[in-house]
């Protein structure tokens, strides 16, 4: 086990070369010069060609790569060109928010999202499985703007329990758990309806195994053969899709971070391609893909513990 | 279509609306991301200002919340050309001279000034008695070393204001002399914008390439505190200042102890949160909510004149549009109360010519030779020109279709404002291909000339904006229209250097009928810009081209939420 983690940490590095360079050819593929975005869309042609001097943009692309390169081997990823900041600093004070966030959202949802699942499958067909499973396909299919502004409308707005926008103090404070709500169920909502059909039908599926009837037939309690034998055999897809979810919410809710103004690292990114600011967005994409991966190794070393038939070595 | 879906949602849901921006900034992406000179760079116009109707005295002390759509870039006016950016660091630095809100030059940090006759010196005297927000005071050596850095530090986009500027020579602490290397009116104008602030040179040295970003050190009335990126910035009173332009009716301390400015990019967001009472200033009301909030008891709203100009430009080097009953034809068939009714929100005027009616320099005649909504007598042009219906009602020439190309933002407004002028110009036998992008592919694909006809809106403070566009030398951008005319030119250079203030008027006013004549583009609105005020919050008056500028006036009434 330790030897397969090494690996796949061994190849981390190539990952991220892959990213780095997909990321830097996608942005200076992509139309639009930071140096014109500086000097305003009017500004005088010298203008512009003097501040892609100075930002070292008229050199061929790939010395430009190589700069980038070598200055990140040595822990340094450049300074953002609109507010001048170290990309390093900007990156680092978002991520804890967007982990914040991720982090609430993932705790949230299969609380609720399990006991769904195995309560549908365990009444199949019942008007409670029907109901579970209908708000599960309205969950899935209501675009995360809308929920998130429904929730805000309702319980901010007309009801006053929890702010509307904007991050409060940190996240063990009570200040900084209002904060963190709404954008959290937003972000959960889609979450748990994913999370409670693919229980569900986990669950199904284990259900019809021979050893399910096996534990049926030797009188075992109906609760103790959903929990102690189908539960955690249907586990193994549904950690799959979490951790594949988190990773995803690391790399930032976008959507719910505009809505609520929450100052994450999807906005940072965001605003970063908007105005073409090439270091910004190369550090965004980095640290994201790193979370990524890290991410995506938890998840195979859980599968090892959740599926005693999986081992690495 | 994405704008009939959101529509929907709108209807469920009181107070939110989903498109990401309101009209202005759909069509001037460029004020999203800052115009450079023509959004701040002034001169003598003349706007009314929006006031409240309040009379009472004036409190002090409390907090004041603002919401601004963007981060500003920096406070170091030197590196940016942000627009927010521009509007908050004018809280912290001062200005040798500032803009009046009719538009005039008055004192700011140099208490008076003289011209020679030539026009090539100019010659400050200082105010005394002026101090920094470190404490210390303000001398000529200051306003040597930032006007010296604003031409020099090698990112500055904004230099060219100062050109002509050769010199600045300190013969006292108290006095500084400006050599120019040509006569050029619009000094005045280009010292009292936002980038022309004065520094703390200690300041700038000690914090590097972080001045700006942690820290700021000027004689505004209000210091830097905090900033966290992408949530808030905030600024406190300086209760040393005393100093304040007699523009504003206090001229020191400010009124409010604290501005909080808070970030929220949406618009549903934003307004959620002004209704809720958690926000004194909403920065941009959305057009869609302006009749609503208008109406409310717990929040007015603030409409004021700006000079701004949204159109349809024209290049004249296209084939087709090489021919001017073309262009003229494309003028008579855009219906703009059509525009303003349905994309506006009613919260426009239509725009005749290249300037508001309220910028110094505007030519009245425009008000008989525009061309008026006339789709017959576009019809007619097309035909003379010789461009005749085709089987399914565009026009051909030749066996070309007379089709054009449309380049616009990808915002809601700017697509839909497409489609309105498509549908309009199909009605004489006009195809309008839209391809609306994303601002800066957008600014990119005009520069590189890939449009006939573009849509965008411009801000600007005088008719210094006809120089801008309309210039040979600004080709291929900002003049897009590929207008290259010594006439014109030399018209445009003599704005520039004429002194005696009669001339000058003649020579803009024949600037605007050639471009009028030569129908360089199709002027659509001037639209009008929309602040909304808490109950509780008192004395806002907004600038035409400063916006809320040193928040002098503004108060916060105690015991109201």
């Amino acid at each position: 086990m330790y030897r397969y983690i090494l690996r796949r940490l061994l190849v981390m590095p190539v990952v991220l070369l892959g990213v780095s360079f997909l990321t830097f050819s996608m942005l200076h593929l992509a139309p639009g010069n930071p140096a014109q975005i500086i000097a305003g869309p009017d500004a005088p042609q010298e203008v512009v060609a003097q501040i892609e001097r100075e930002l070292g943009l008229d050199k061929p692309i790939y010395v430009q790569y190589w700069n980038y390169l070598s200055g990140a081997l040595r822990g340094d990823l450049g300074r953002s060109i609109r507010t001048k900041k170290p990309v390093a600093e900007e990156v680092l004070a978002a991520l804890p928010n967007t982990i914040e966030l991720a982090v609430a959202a993932m705790l949230i949802a299969p609380t609720i999202a399990i006991p769904i699942g195995v309560l549908s499958a365990a009444r199949r067909a019942s008007w409670v499985d029907a109901s579970a499973m209908f708000g599960a396909l309205l969950g899935i299919s209501m675009p995360v703007f809308a929920r998130g502004l429904i929730l805000m409308w309702l319980l901010a707005f007309s009801l006053g329990l929890f702010p509307i926008s904007g991050r409060g103090g940190p996240f063990w404070t009570p200040d900084g758990l209002r904060h963190v709500f709404l954008p959290a169920v937003t972000l959960a909502i889609g979450l748990i309806a994913v999370l409670a059909r693919l229980t569900r039908s986990a669950m199904l599926e284990v259900l019809n195994q021979d050893y399910i009837r096996t534990a049926r037939a030797k009188g075992l309690a109906e609760r103790v053969v959903i929990f102690r034998h189908a539960l955690k055999n249907a586990m193994l897809p549904v950690v799959t899709v979490l951790g594949l979810q988190l990773a995803g919410l690391l790399g930032g809710a976008v959507v719910t971070e505009t809505i609520f103004s929450w100052p994450g690292v999807g906005r940072l990114a965001v605003d970063a391609i908007r105005t073409r600011d090439f270091p910004v967005v190369q550090g965004a994409v980095l640290v994201t893909s790193l979370t990524f991966v890290f991410v995506n190794l938890i998840v195979d070393v859980l599968y090892a513990y959740l599926d005693p038939r999986i081992r690495y070595d | 279509m994405r704008t009939r879906d959101n529509r929907f949602w709108i209807q469920g849901l009181p107070s939110f609306r989903l498109s990401r921006r309101d009209f202005l900034r759909a069509l001037g992406a460029g004020a999203l991301i800052g115009l450079g000179p023509i959004v701040e760079a002034c001169s003598p116009g003349t706007s009314q200002p929006a006031v409240t109707p309040e009379t009472e005295t004036p409190q002090r002390g409390g907090n004041l919340t603002v919401q601004l759509t963007a981060d500003p870039e920096s406070l170091d006016p030197h590196v940016t050309t942000h627009l927010w950016a521009s509007r908050t660091l004018q809280m912290i630095h001062d200005t040798l001279v500032v803009l009046d809100f009719d538009g005039t030059i008055k004192p700011g940090l140099a208490e008076s000034w003289e011209i020679s006759p030539d026009g090539l010196v100019y010659t400050f005297r200082l105010r005394r008695g002026v101090r920094f927000h470190s404490g210390k005071s303000f001398t000529a050596a200051d306003v040597k070393y930032s006007f010296e850095r604003w031409k020099t530090t090698p990112r500055s986009p904004t230099a060219y204001n100062i050109d002509q500027v050769t010199a600045v020579e300190t013969p006292d602490d108290y006095t500084v002399v400006i050599r120019l290397s040509q006569p050029f009116v619009l000094l005045l104008d280009n010292l009292s914008i936002g980038w022309a602030s004065i520094l703390n040179r200690e300041a700038v040295e000690r914090l590097g390439q972080n001045y700006g970003a942690t820290g700021a050190d000027g004689t505004g009335p209000f210091k830097f505190v905090e900033w966290t990126r992408n949530q808030r910035l905030i600024l406190e009173r300086n209760p040393d200042y005393t100093w304040g332009p007699k523009i504003f009716s206090n001229h020191g301390p400010a009124y409010v102890d604290r501005v909080e400015f808070r970030i929220i990019p949406e618009e549903g967001t934003r307004v959620a949160e002004f209704e809720a009472g958690n926000i004194d200033i909403l920065s941009d009301v959305p057009g869609v909510e302006v009749f609503r909030l208008e109406k409310s008891a717990n929040v007015s709203v603030v409409k004021y004149d700006q000079l701004q100009t949204a159109y349809i430009g024209l290049k004249t080097s296209d084939p087709i549009l090489r021919d001017v009953r073309v262009r003229r034809a494309l003028n008579h068939a855009t219906n703009k109360e059509e525009i303003i009714s349905s994309v506006r929100y009613g919260l426009a005027i239509p725009a005749l010519g290249v300037l508001h009616p309220k910028t110094w320099g505007y030519w009245k005649g425009i008000e008989q030779a525009a061309y008026k909504f006339d789709p017959e007598r576009a019809k007619q042009l097309l035909e003379e020109a010789g461009w005749r219906p085709g089987p399914d009602g565009i026009r051909q020439k030749d066996g070309q279709r007379l089709k054009l190309n449309h380049i616009t933002t990808d915002t809601q407004a700017a697509k839909l404002q497409a489609q309105v002028v498509q549908e309009q110009w199909r009605r004489v036998g006009v195809e309008l291909e839209i391809r609306s992008m994303e601002s800066a592919a957008f600014f990119a694909a005009l520069r590189a000339g890939e449009h006939q006809t573009f849509a965008i809106s411009v801000f600007y403070s005088n008719a210094d904006v006809l120089y801008f566009y309309f210039h040979s030398r600004q080709r291929p951008a900002p003049n897009r229209f590929d207008w290259a005319d010594p006439k014109t030119d030399g018209l445009l250079e003599r704005s520039r250097s004429t002194l005696d203030e009669t001339q000058r008027l003649q020579i803009y006013e024949e600037l605007q009928r050639i471009v009028h004549e030569n129908a360089l583009w199709v002027p659509l609105t001037h639209d009008v810009g929309v602040v909304g005020v808490s109950r509780r919050t008192g004395g806002v008056k907004v600038h035409p081209s400063n916006w809320l500028y040193k928040f002098l006036d503004i108060y916060v009434k105690t015991g109201q939420r």
